[in-house]
């Protein structure tokens, strides 16, 4: 075995472009899911006005489905979109 | 619906037959609960010699990417722990053994058609040579 | 060569089916004290440098295999106390002298577990559960806030509810166990399966019951809302360490 065979390199670009894509979605997914518990939390509370949380909610929804579109245009599923952080779990619930 | 109930017997009549050999290709969900037990339970005894083994919380991690990610992660092409020997549960000597005809395959044809090509892959030359990496 | 202690009992027989150690090691016997030790010699240097492939899941897996090979194989038709992986010394003698030492630690053991079988049982969230039935799209920005509030609420109660359920089928099981443990749940991705597993209980159980075991995890199965997983018998790793 000649350390060599470790540094081999093999690229292939599709599989560099989705790997990135995969990390960019998970991201925002990320903050995504963090906005939404943040907005449901504020119409808990009642800190938001009726026109807000309409807002607030439609900006979600179409953040939600430009998602849903990205995610298959890549071939990913929302399961791809999650990362394991060893002790801490994943990064996001699986269920989302 | 599933089956409720899973039944995974396993013990002395199965296992008792594989003597030391790991008779059954590993598998996750087996190795698991296997080293759940051996590792982390039975006797503990201080032997003469001091061995730490690795925290079965960090063991489990490293099996999880293993078991978890390898396929998919093979799908997407990122297959770098097959040569991290930490990382790389069970390849067997005939896949590199494998391997090395298929490289040795390309190589001879490519040398054949056109030898100045580029290739994508940066392969083990047949014979060893010095390089500066190493 | 150092000896590697798999297990220790009384009245022992080396299984007659061929079975070997690590490596490939042949099985011994070592007696002393009225116990008997199940041992095979292994490279001192493998074990010495543990370091370098500690984390060298080919070898712990082999090495896990084979310790459990052999304990399973000697446990078959007798009363075994499991030694924990990886227990080395220097040669037999040594062996002996903790034989002698540790008489009553492997006696008590040994009386606790005699005559009885470890079955593990696991519980999994039944897929699906939990899940709201797909909705029509939310017609404004408030209803869909309101639709994933409720998803969300949905998902936490059905967690809770399957723990709470969880912890109902280790009481029943427990009804049939001289002694129980529960070890922590499994990742998803280690057991393989999308759903999350809220049981992961040992049960010590005599050996005349395992069908009633049997039949009482078929029928919490079939009567309440989680996948169980029965596995087992397994030589009783989970009952020989210290009491608790």
């Amino acid at each position: 075995m000649t350390d060599r065979h470790d540094h081999r390199i093999e690229i292939d670009k599709d599989a560099v472009r989705r790997d990135l894509m995969k990390l960019v979605l998970t991201i925002v997914e990320l903050l995504r899911q963090l906005m939404e518990r943040q907005a449901i939390r504020r119409v808990e509370n009642s800190e938001l006005s009726e026109e807000q949380e309409e807002d607030l909610g439609t900006a979600l929804m179409l953040l939600s489905d430009a998602m849903d579109e990205l995610t298959e245009q890549f071939g990913l599923t929302p399961a791809d979109l999650n990362l394991e952080l060893g002790p801490l779990g994943p990064l996001l619930p699986r269920d989302r | 619906m599933n089956e409720p109930v899973r039944w995974t017997g396993s013990m002395p009549s199965a296992q008792g037959r594989q003597g030391g050999q790991a008779a059954r290709a590993p598998q996750g969900t087996d190795l698991a609960d296997i080293l759940e037990r051996v590792l982390d339970k039975g006797i503990v005894i201080a032997g003469d010699i001091q061995i730490n083994l690795l925290d079965i919380e960090l063991l489990t991690i490293k099996l999880r990417l293993v078991v978890a990610s390898v396929d998919r992660a093979k799908e997407m092409g990122i297959d770098w722990w097959e040569r991290d020997p930490t990382l790389s549960a069970g390849r067997s000597e005939l896949e590199e053994e494998n391997e090395r005809l298929r490289e040795r395959i390309t190589a001879l044809e490519q040398a054949q058609t056109r030898p100045a090509r580029r290739r994508k892959k940066v392969e083990r030359a047949p014979e060893p040579e010095p390089e500066g990496e190493q | 060569m150092i000896t590697y202690l798999y297990a220790v009992g009384r009245d022992l027989e080396l299984p007659d089916d061929g079975s070997r150690g690590i490596d490939g090691g042949e099985l011994r016997l070592v007696d002393e004290a009225g116990l008997q030790a199940v041992v095979s010699d292994v490279e001192r240097e493998a074990f010495e440098d543990l370091d370098e492939h500690r984390e060298d899941l080919t070898w712990l897996a082999a090495v896990a295999r084979a310790h459990h090979g052999v304990v399973a194989a000697v446990g078959r038709d007798h009363a075994v106390a499991p030694l924990s992986l990886a227990t080395v010394y220097l040669d037999d003698d040594r062996v002996r002298a903790v034989l002698r030492e540790s008489r009553e630690a492997f006696t008590a053991v040994l009386d606790r577990v005699e005559g009885r079988d470890e079955w593990g049982v696991k519980a999994y969230v039944r897929p699906g559960a939990g899940k709201a039935a797909a909705t029509d799209r939310p017609t404004s920005g408030a209803a869909y806030l309101r639709a994933r509030r409720e998803a969300l609420r949905a998902g936490d109660a059905a967690v809770a509810a399957a723990e709470r359920e969880a912890d109902e089928v280790d009481a029943a099981l427990a009804a049939l166990a001289v002694e129980t443990r529960r070890h922590p749940p499994q990742d998803r991705s280690l057991t393989g399966r999308a759903e999350q597993m809220v049981l992961n209980g040992a049960y010590l159980v005599e050996r005349a019951g395992a069908d009633d075991l049997r039949a009482l995890v078929e029928k919490l199965a079939s009567e309440g809302s989680l996948d169980l997983e029965l596995t087992g018998p397994w030589v009783p790793y989970s009952f020989a360490g210290g009491a608790t």
